[in-house]
């Protein structure tokens, strides 16, 4: 009843271990391991998705990424471009796109690429200029959100100065206000890639030829040789984080880095 | 083109009746434009030497502004501005917040597009349609407020950036002439250092090298004491004053009245966007004859007394330096 903040922090912090401590020990003793391993984590089951999970999956994962990125970036350039734009309709096409992109599911936009567009038109891309429009139409919304904020997150300041120098207005862009830009976009964009290569998942819903498979479709079919269990998955899940986990802490370092220059 | 800014000098051109009130309220007042130490520039010659473009013979005219209009909206912020600076001139302007000196001032190199009236500047028509507004900012140095240092280059690239890239200098020449202006304001020995870690002052000093390393003719400075410590504002100002010294036309917006007093050879006071009272530094500030101005500066000079109401002034406190 009386106790002092410090003794009910101390209390509750007590009842959290001891709740930590039971669920382990029901753990140990009650699960069967050696099931377990067998299932989830077979090292001879993992050792069969090499060479393919690396030379095909992880490989494909990439391009595909890579080849969002690409038009994510360069759709997204020109969006933020609009945006800025101080001729009104090229602004409302902008947000209408913007808007639009954001707030419809990705998995819709590969549904509509890979099946609704040949069936209207009866006419099919190829599967990586495909993957690439599915990946990239979406992405350049949220880069177009982010390279806007951070070339308005310079200070006007920056710009009147380049120009009080002489610099016309592309020479102060480019040297002065566009560098600061980016140190300030270089965070949400790696935030980006890292989101592209887990929605690169979605290529899963494309018919698609062995040689064309990425991680999740190559675990996918893992999963259904027989006696695989959850293994094929999980080394997918694996490759995945490989490339995410060092691009997450990438853009940490790049947040650091701007909010240390915005401090000083 | 030219003739166009120089046949109307009297009269602005293009200003509604209503223009002439305030700008003769300005002549009224006995005080008229470039009646300081140097010698009256009448307007007509002046624009004639102005139009041929010569350069280095007798006093010019660095700076002449004639029934400025500038409104954000319906906003009115500047009505009707007459101003001349001589070359070699240094010219104060003073005023309550919210008068219009930031504007004019930007209005003089383009960073805010007037609505009406003429303005010149090292003879380049800057209301001219088609100034080469690049080569007109080349000549004319900006130092702001804020002092807007780029934060991603060292101190040298500040200075050497705008030479290398605008005056297509080579780096080694740019490189001279960016530690030679560092020397000048006493930092070379932070040429490698990131504006960020320097102290306010010692910004606004990388600054106002940054301007005199495209060698302009004229420096413009908007109130560039007010963001600083009391402390190193008098380094700044010790700097300006050996500008000044130097012959460097200066158009100064400051709230420093002994700066004012020492250095400028002309004081000029504006209100309400006009020009209410101008005259050699000394007049201006030692027997103003408008009872705005009066207010004004007794609420600057004296802020501690109880003739100011406002307490917010006290920072504009003059910091007497040496
Ligand atoms: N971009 C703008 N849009 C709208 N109004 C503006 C803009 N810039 C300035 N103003 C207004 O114009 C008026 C004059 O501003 P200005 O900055 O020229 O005054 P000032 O004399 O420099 O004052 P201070 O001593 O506070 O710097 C103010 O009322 C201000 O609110
Ligand atoms: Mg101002």
């Amino acid at each position: 009843m009386s106790m002092t903040t410090r003794q009910r922090a101390r209390l509750s912090r007590g009842i959290q271990y001891a709740v930590l401590v039971v669920v382990l020990i029901a753990l140990v003793v009650l699960a069967d391991w050696d099931v377990l391993l067998q299932r989830v984590l077979n090292p001879a089951v993992a050792m069969d998705q090499f060479p393919g999970i690396i030379t095909v999956a992880l490989k494909n994962t990439l391009i595909y990424t890579v080849l969002g990125f690409v038009l994510g970036l360069s759709l997204g350039v020109v969006l933020a471009l609009m945006k800025l734009s101080s001729v009104a309709p090229y602004r409302w096409i902008a947000t209408l796109y913007i808007e639009f992109f954001r707030g419809v599911p990705a998995l819709l936009v590969f549904l509509a690429l890979g099946y609704g567009i040949p069936l209207a038109f009866g006419f099919r891309f190829n599967h990586y200029v495909t993957v690439m429009i599915a990946l990239g139409v979406v992405a350049a919304a949220y880069i177009a959100e982010s390279l806007r904020a951070g070339l308005q997150a310079v200070p006007p300041g920056q710009y009147e100065a380049a120009r009080s120098l002489g610099m016309s207005h592309t020479r102060a862009m480019v040297t002065i206000v566009i560098p600061q830009a980016l140190r300030i976009v270089l965070p949400p964009l790696t935030n980006e890639v890292i989101l592209l290569t887990k929605d690169s998942s979605l290529v899963y819903l494309l018919g698609m030829g062995v040689e064309q498979y990425e991680l999740t479709k190559f675990g996918r079919e893992g999963i259904s040789s027989a006696g695989a269990g959850l293994t094929p998955l999980m080394v997918a899940g694996v490759c995945y984080l490989i490339i995410t986990v060092p691009l997450g802490l990438l853009s940490r370092h790049f947040e650091n880095k701007t909010v240390r220059v915005k401090k000083s | 083109m030219s003739t166009s800014a120089a046949s109307p000098a009297p009269v602005p051109g293009p200003g509604e009746p209503r223009d002439s009130g305030p700008a003769r309220s300005v002549s009224e007042n006995g005080t008229t434009p470039g009646g300081g130490p140097e010698p009256t520039v009448p307007p007509g010659p002046v624009a004639t030497s102005e139009a041929a473009s010569t350069s280095g013979t007798g006093p010019e005219t660095a700076v002449r502004v004639r029934g400025l209009h500038k409104s954000y909206g319906e906003l009115e912020v500047l009505r009707g501005i007459d101003l001349d600076v001589v070359a070699g001139e240094v010219v104060c302007l003073i005023g309550p917040s919210g008068s219009g000196k930031s504007t004019l001032l930007r209005c003089l190199n383009l960073l805010e597009t007037p609505q009406a009236g003429s303005i010149s500047v090292d003879g380049f028509t800057v209301t001219d349609p088609d100034l080469d507004v690049d080569a007109m900012r080349r000549r004319v140095g900006m130092v702001f407020q804020q002092f807007n240092l780029f934060p991603h280059l060292s101190v040298l690239e500040n200075c050497t950036m705008a030479q290398v890239k605008v005056l297509k200098r080579p780096a080694a020449e740019a490189r001279r002439v960016a530690l030679a202006n560092l020397r000048r304001v006493g930092l070379s020995e932070k040429a490698d250092q990131r504006p960020a870690q320097l102290s306010g002052g010692q910004q606004q000093r990388v600054a106002i090298a940054r301007a005199l390393s495209v060698d302009p003719d004229l420096m413009l400075f908007d109130e560039p004491t007010s963001a600083l410590d009391p402390e190193t504002v008098g380094d700044v100002l010790s700097i300006m004053r050996g500008l000044a010294a130097d012959g460097m036309t200066m158009l100064v917006v400051t709230h420093e009245m002994s700066f004012a007093r020492d250095v400028a050879d002309r004081v000029v006071f504006m209100d309400g966007g006009v020009v209410v009272e101008q005259g050699p530094a000394r007049e201006v500030i030692g027997s103003p004859q408008h009872q705005r101005t009066r207010t004004f500066l007794s609420r600057v000079l004296n802020p501690t007394t109880g003739a100011a109401p406002e307490a917010p002034d006290t920072s504009e406190a003059p910091t007497t330096p040496a």
